[in-house]
């Protein structure tokens, strides 16, 4: 679906992602794992066309993404940045139909019953007349994902959509993500912080280190300890959920 | 307040407004000769209405609704609610333009016959093209100086303040070796004044305003979307790159055409557009209709007042916008700090 071929990224001088060749499937979770200032973010960005590439190129459905214009990268990809922000004063339901921003025409309107049934997807449609600004972090998180289920793409890609989230809200967040993928066949790709929510909820798990790609697998194959410390520099015991499909790590010297 | 609710309040407001600009002025002239211009026995009064007050009028809805939108689009652009038409090279544009005209014209009739040219030795009709020619080429200066692969909206407004002060130098050290006899029809344009501005004047503002004012219409998804932050518009569809600069463009023609009528008029670009978010529903489309008419009856009001207060003399439109729109503005941000 979407497929990176030899990507370099730089910011300025500073180079970001070296020579990253990747292609990610629309029919499973993917998810970038790695440490702070690793190019997660960017590689993310790099892959919706959101930021330009410095060599290579990125290709989606097979044609470089130069050759699609905005809005129709927008009804292939739905991206839902770390910190989105929204205009003031907007009901929920206002704010959903600007996702249908890639589907209007100068003559045709965005439609209502498209809007309910994002917002239904996300568990959200008794809030549409509300006001987004009162809404609780949860809640608008929900909302933003229905934003981008409005444009009907076939990918998802989001950007850290945990943080500022309690656990709950977490775990909330992370079973509609799969929910998506199952039911609707929606593609994901996503940055998490938490190796073992990356575990649990990920088909495949592609680790980033100093902008290149340590390792690319199913989660019992990349995660380890030796992986974690060389990641995350972090020291921990990796332990087995019955199925062994999911590793999950402690604090070395804690268990 | 919804859309549908707040378009009859907007126009019996305007109404309003427009009526007292017709009635009161330096000649006293009665109701019933305001109610009578369309009279077939016309009047001395009633031909004061049509020939001097009526022009007014219509210059003023044009050039408040004008600056208004103008101001929201920028606003909405930059994603800076300081951010404000008059800004970014527009007046200051106009501003050197003009007076260097009229410098120019001192200087090569500096005696004689040409004292009997009504406007400080420039036909008032080519006023305005001046000033849209000034302003239009002060945007673009900006526009070429802020480039560089790309927009940002911060480098754009802080290139705008820079040439805008620059400008805004140079006409006062022209207008300083003006002599002194000379100087006030100078001052007067550059308080922006409507004194004297006649269909002639208002007409040219027409075409390209109803030009611009429909593109924006047109374009109004895409603003709306850009008042999200840059990346989630871009993945809306948005293609936020050349989007920007066009509408920005747009807006910039907008605003020129109003100041080329009768000179920088301060606040209605920046305040405004508060006062449409404040009151109105909170989607473009009820922005945008709000700016237009809060623009205009704004407008019509302040030069009311300007010739009024001290009838016949009176106080230029934009030191009136100015004087309302200082401690308008001081208070909208007094209220948006709390809503914060």
């Amino acid at each position: 679906m979407i497929e990176a071929r030899n990507i370099s990224v730089r910011y300025g001088d500073t180079a970001i992602l070296h020579d990253i060749s990747l292609t990610i499937s629309a029919h499973e979770i993917t998810t970038l794992i790695g440490a702070n200032g690793c190019g997660k973010s960017t590689l993310l960005k790099a892959l919706s066309g959101l930021h330009p590439v410095k060599t290579g190129e990125v290709l989606l459905s097979g044609h470089p993404l130069s050759d699609w214009s905005r809005k129709e990268i927008a009804r292939q990809i739905a991206v839902l940045s770390q910190s989105p922000q929204a205009p003031e004063g907007l009901s929920v339901a206002q704010l959903v139909e600007h996702g249908q921003f890639s589907q209007k025409s100068l003559f045709s309107r965005g439609n209502l019953a498209d809007v309910h049934w994002a917002l239904e997807q996300t568990g959200m449609e008794d809030h549409a007349d509300r006001p987004f600004d009162d809404l609780s972090g949860g809640e608008k998180q929900r909302v933003w994902i229905s934003l981008a289920l409005i444009q009907k793409p076939q990918m998802l890609l989001l950007d850290e959509p945990t943080s500022y989230l309690d656990l709950g809200h977490q775990i909330d967040l992370l079973n509609l993500l799969i929910r998506l993928q199952k039911d609707q066949g929606i593609g994901i790709l996503m940055v998490l912080h938490d190796i073992n929510q990356a575990s649990f909820y990920a088909d495949r798990l592609i680790a980033l280190k100093d902008g290149h790609v340590y390792a690319d697998a199913a989660p019992h194959d990349v995660i380890s300890s030796e992986l974690v410390k060389s990641l995350l520099n972090a020291d921990v015991t990796v332990m087995q959920d019955q199925s062994g499909n999911h590793p999950y790590c402690v604090p070395f010297g804690r268990i | 307040m919804s859309t549908r609710s707040a378009l009859p309040i907007y126009l019996v407001l305007l109404l309003i407004v427009c009526l007292l600009s017709l009635r009161f002025g330096a000649v006293e002239v009665a109701w019933s000769d305001v109610f009578n211009i369309t009279s077939e026995t016309p009047n001395a009064n009633t031909q004061v209405i049509l020939d001097y007050r009526l022009p007014r009028t219509v210059a003023a809805i044009v050039i408040g609704s004008y600056l208004a939108l103008s101001g929201l689009v920028f606003q909405t652009v930059l994603r800076n609610p300081l951010a404000d038409p008059t800004m970014f090279g527009v007046s200051g544009g106009a501003a050197f333009a003009v007076v260097a005209a009229m410098s120019l014209a001192i200087y090569l009739f500096p005696v004689g016959e040409s004292l009997q040219v009504a406007t400080s030795y420039l036909p008032m009709a080519v006023v305005p093209v001046i000033a849209l020619v000034g302003s239009l080429s002060a945007t673009a200066l900006v526009f070429w100086l802020a480039w560089d692969r790309g927009f940002s909206p911060l480098r754009l407004v802080l290139i705008g303040v820079v040439l805008a002060a620059v400008l805004n130098g140079i006409v006062m050290a022209m207008v300083l070796t003006l002599s002194e006899t000379r100087t006030e029809l100078a001052i007067l344009w550059l308080a922006g004044s409507l004194y004297a501005r006649d269909f002639s004047n208002v007409l040219p503002a027409l075409p390209w305003g109803v030009a611009a004012i429909s593109a924006i219409v047109i374009l109004s998804p895409q603003l709306s979307a850009l008042r999200f932050d840059p990346q989630t518009a871009a993945s809306m569809g948005v293609a936020t790159r050349t989007l920007a600069p066009v509408l920005l463009g747009i807006a910039a023609c907008l605003a020129a055409s109003a100041v080329s009528i009768a000179g920088p008029i301060g606040f209605v670009g920046l305040i405004v557009p508060h006062l449409a978010r404040l009151i109105a529903r909170p989607t473009i489309a009820a922005q945008i209709l709000s700016c237009l008419f809060i623009g205009a009856i704004l407008v019509v009001a302040s030069d009311t007042v300007g010739r009024a207060v001290a009838a016949p003399l009176e106080v230029p439109v934009g030191i009136v916008t100015s004087l309302l729109g200082a401690p308008v503005f001081a208070f909208l941000i007094r209220a948006q700090a709390k809503r914060i």
